[in-house]
């Protein structure tokens, strides 16, 4: 039986240099890096280097990169700090409606606590309301939080026009990146604050980055020991965050192979997808080519994935596969599309690894779950 | 089509007559040493200037090294073209546009006397086309803004005009070798960087009394060293097992005096350290009157215990300046580190400004400081500073 993983925008295998940095670092130098004695320099030394060469890939100071345990709490960190910090001037928040919920739940929150948020609409072309952001951008907005790449159908967003649009206020552009990293060019990443998981890009789980430009104020929300320059207390995992350098040097090195296999596969599946009657397909044209979402609109979602599950091809979908639970993918409704497209949608995403084999062995086995499983009516 | 390149222009060299290929040839050497993570530039050395052809290299990654590389006056990104007026038109018109000049002129070389127009039509025609597209442009033939210089050569042609600025000096090691001392603290790599800077390649010696300094100094010191790294590649370092020797002023001289027999010391250390490895002159980042060894009192009696001349590139600066410049060349951040170095353990109530020869000398015929200071040079421990790897992992 074939395994056709297409999750990668879950996760991703845990790259094997990765995990060979994490258990000699682990192994050779295991003190703790705020210890006086010799052995915690020689430790304190390796976490510089990790943080001044992940820092380096963004053309920023080693001050301005921050590890944290992933994207969530980045995203947590760099939302709640910079609110916190400028409450007493900026309490307008704007961000989008295509946000994952690592930032949406913060910014509910936020709500509840007084603050006041702008979401922005997006539509099915991938295009965010550029104008609604100009006009709801005032003198007390002091965050706006906009991510590079959905993490469910792959829109790519301007951060470039966002960021200039933002810049003319006071506020400051949060981005997560978490999609974007090891998929897109670093250059086309416009930001004050950026956050990413070591998960998405061949990393261990448990790992991230939270940059922070250093003119941006922000309040730290795990306190302690002071680790992390005082944004984040909690006793440094080095060898997780040397693993993390390993994780992004290598992303960023097969990035452009990887990019050219996810095209090819990217578009031999959309053709062979714009074959089969019932599907719709969501990703805009001009998505990244290593998320592709479609819809299925005579089938349950749930079912044709558990189908190809079964079968050892692997992909991801809201859809909920009880009847009492009715799961559905808000991305997909926000973008513009209607329920029963929402609750039958499905995301594939590439390492940029996979060969056309996988895709067509994908299509053959999806051709024939649609053929013999019931429809839904 | 010929490759972009970069021109390099240098600094005070056309001052030294007959040994100037010599000099050319070392910033040759440098430039590369500077320049080796890219392995796809090219370099041609020249006896008014040095060409690097960037053969696809981006330009503002080279221009980040070679504007830490010392003799070099400034740069510029030349941009190949076709061999046709209306290329030339173009991208001159392009180099105004990037500038933000308002006053401009043209000046063409033409050595290929092939091509059909005189350098003066060139310049004529690139006149006539920026004054045409840019309504505010101007031409100004007496001190324009942005020079716009066109080289047409058999193996190409290609535009430049802005200048990037190197940081000057002469080419690292022209000059000779140096002995300086570094405490870690803010002013010696600023002192070092401006030694750098005028052709000396330093070495450097630390005075070390563990365990009353920590190991947290000398890794300061290393990553001081690591960006001075940036302007000399390979620095040597001597780290000096100062603590018996410290201990023993301290007993015989008292709190007074201490600082100053303590420098002399550190001065006959260094002398010796420095007639063993050919360094020509010592080197402190020393300015006139900031603490008590610094008037010029006490730089008198600790500079007898000195044989060799001695240099201090900040004995005029202030410390604001002092600090800017740390801050420039990104060494101050790393400085105000909190970590004691030999000169701050022992807390010294009223260090003597205006110490008097004979107090001196009788203190230290007091003990056989003698044998404690070769002692000193006998354990001193080497070590190499490169640039470290950028992907550690």
């Amino acid at each position: 039986m074939p395994e056709i993983y297409f999750d990668n925008a879950a996760t991703t295998r845990t790259r094997k240099e990765v995990l060979d940095t994490f258990v000699k670092v682990s192994e050779e130098d295991f003190a703790n890096p705020a210890s006086n004695h010799a052995l915690g320099s020689k430790v304190l030394h390796l976490l510089d280097r990790a943080r001044a060469q992940i820092a380096s890939y963004f053309h920023l100071l080693p001050e301005e990169c921050l590890f944290t345990s992933g994207a969530t709490e980045g995203n947590n960190l760099a939302i709640k700090g910079v609110s916190d910090h400028a409450k007493s001037w900026g309490k307008r928040l704007i961000t989008t409606k295509a946000e994952h919920p690592s930032v949406l739940e913060v910014f509910r929150k936020r709500e509840k606590e007084g603050f006041e948020v702008v979401y922005l609409d997006f539509d099915k072309e991938g295009r965010l309301d550029y104008e609604g952001l100009e006009t709801a951008l005032n003198d007390k907005t002091s965050l706006v939080s906009v991510m590079a790449v959905n993490n469910e159908l792959g829109t790519i967003f301007d951060l470039k026009r966002v960021f200039e649009i933002v810049h003319k206020s006071k506020a400051k552009l949060h981005v997560d990146a978490t999609q974007a990293i090891g998929k897109e060019e670093l250059s086309s990443l416009f930001f004050d604050l950026l956050t990413f998981s070591g998960h998405k890009i061949g990393g261990i789980k448990g790992t991230g980055i939270l940059l922070k430009r250093k003119d941006v104020q922000l309040d730290s929300q795990i306190l302690g020991g002071g680790q992390e320059n005082g944004y984040r207390s909690g006793t440094s995992p080095v060898p997780l965050d040397c693993s993390l350098a390993t994780a992004l040097r290598l992303s960023l090195k097969t990035l452009e192979e990887r990019r050219h296999k996810a095209k090819k596969l990217n578009l031999f599946l959309r053709e062979g997808l714009s074959k089969i009657p019932e599907v719709l397909i969501l990703s805009p044209v001009d998505a990244t080519p290593f998320i592709l979402s479609f819809a299925l609109m005579e089938h349950k979602g749930s079912i044709v994935s558990e189908a190809l599950s079964e079968r050892g091809i692997y992909v991801s979908t809201k859809s909920a596969c009880s009847s009492r639970e009715e799961g559905y993918s808000y991305v997909v409704r926000n973008a513009g599309y209607d329920l029963r497209t929402a609750r039958n949608a499905i995301r594939l995403s590439f390492s940029g690894e996979e060969d056309l084999s996988q895709g067509e062995i994908f299509l053959e086995q999806l051709e024939d779950i649609l053929r013999t499983t019931d429809k839904e009516n | 089509m010929d490759s972009d390149r970069i021109i390099v222009f240098f600094a005070e060299l056309s001052t030294k007559g007959k040994n100037i290929m010599d000099f050319i040839r070392l910033l040759g050497k440098n430039i590369k040493t500077a320049l080796k993570d890219f392995p796809l530039l090219s370099y041609e050395i020249k006896k008014d200037h040095i060409y690097i052809l960037l053969n696809g290299t981006p330009y503002e990654e080279v221009k980040e090294k070679l504007s830490k590389v010392p003799g070099i006056l400034s740069f510029s990104h030349a941009k190949a073209v076709a061999k046709d007026i209306e290329a030339i038109k173009e991208e001159s018109l392009e180099l105004y546009r990037r500038s933000g000049a308002k006053t401009f002129k043209a000046n063409c070389r033409r050595v290929d006397k092939d091509f059909p127009l005189h350098s003066d039509e060139v310049n004529r025609h690139i006149g006539g086309k920026i004054l045409s597209s840019c309504p505010e442009s101007k031409v100004d033939v007496h001190h324009p803004e942005l020079m716009i210089h066109v080289m047409i050569r058999k193996e190409g042609c290609f535009v430049y005009g802005i200048k990037d600025k190197g940081i000057g000096g002469y080419p690292l090691g022209i000059a000779g070798k140096a002995l300086m001392l570094i405490s870690g603290g803010i002013d010696s790599p600023v002192a070092a960087y401006l030694m750098m800077k005028r052709g000396v390649k330093l070495e450097m010696v630390h005075f070390a009394a563990p365990p009353y300094t920590s190991d947290r100094v000398i890794d300061k010191i290393h990553d001081l060293l690591h960006v001075l790294n940036d302007y000399q590649s390979d620095i040597k370092l001597y780290i000096v097992p100062f603590t018996a020797l410290e201990k023993k002023v301290y007993e015989l001289a008292g709190p007074s005096y201490c600082v100053t027999v303590m420098r002399r010391m550190m001065m006959r250390i260094s002398c010796a350290l420095a007639y063993q490895h050919n360094d020509l002159v010592l080197a402190t980042g020393e300015s006139i009157g900031q603490v008590a060894s610094q008037t010029l009192y006490s730089v008198k009696v600790i500079e007898e215990a000195c044989s060799l001349p001695m240099m201090r590139p900040l004995c005029t600066y202030d410390k604001t300046e002092i600090i800017d410049l740390a801050k420039k060349i990104r060494t101050y951040d790393i400085s105000i580190r909190p970590y004691e170095d030999c000169c701050t353990i022992f807390t010294l109530k009223d260090p003597v400004t205006h110490p008097k020869m004979e107090k001196v000398e009788e203190i230290e015929k007091a003990y056989d400081f003698t044998s404690m200071v070769k002692e000193c040079v006998r354990n001193v421990k080497v070590e190499h500073i490169v640039k470290e790897e950028k992907e550690a992992f």
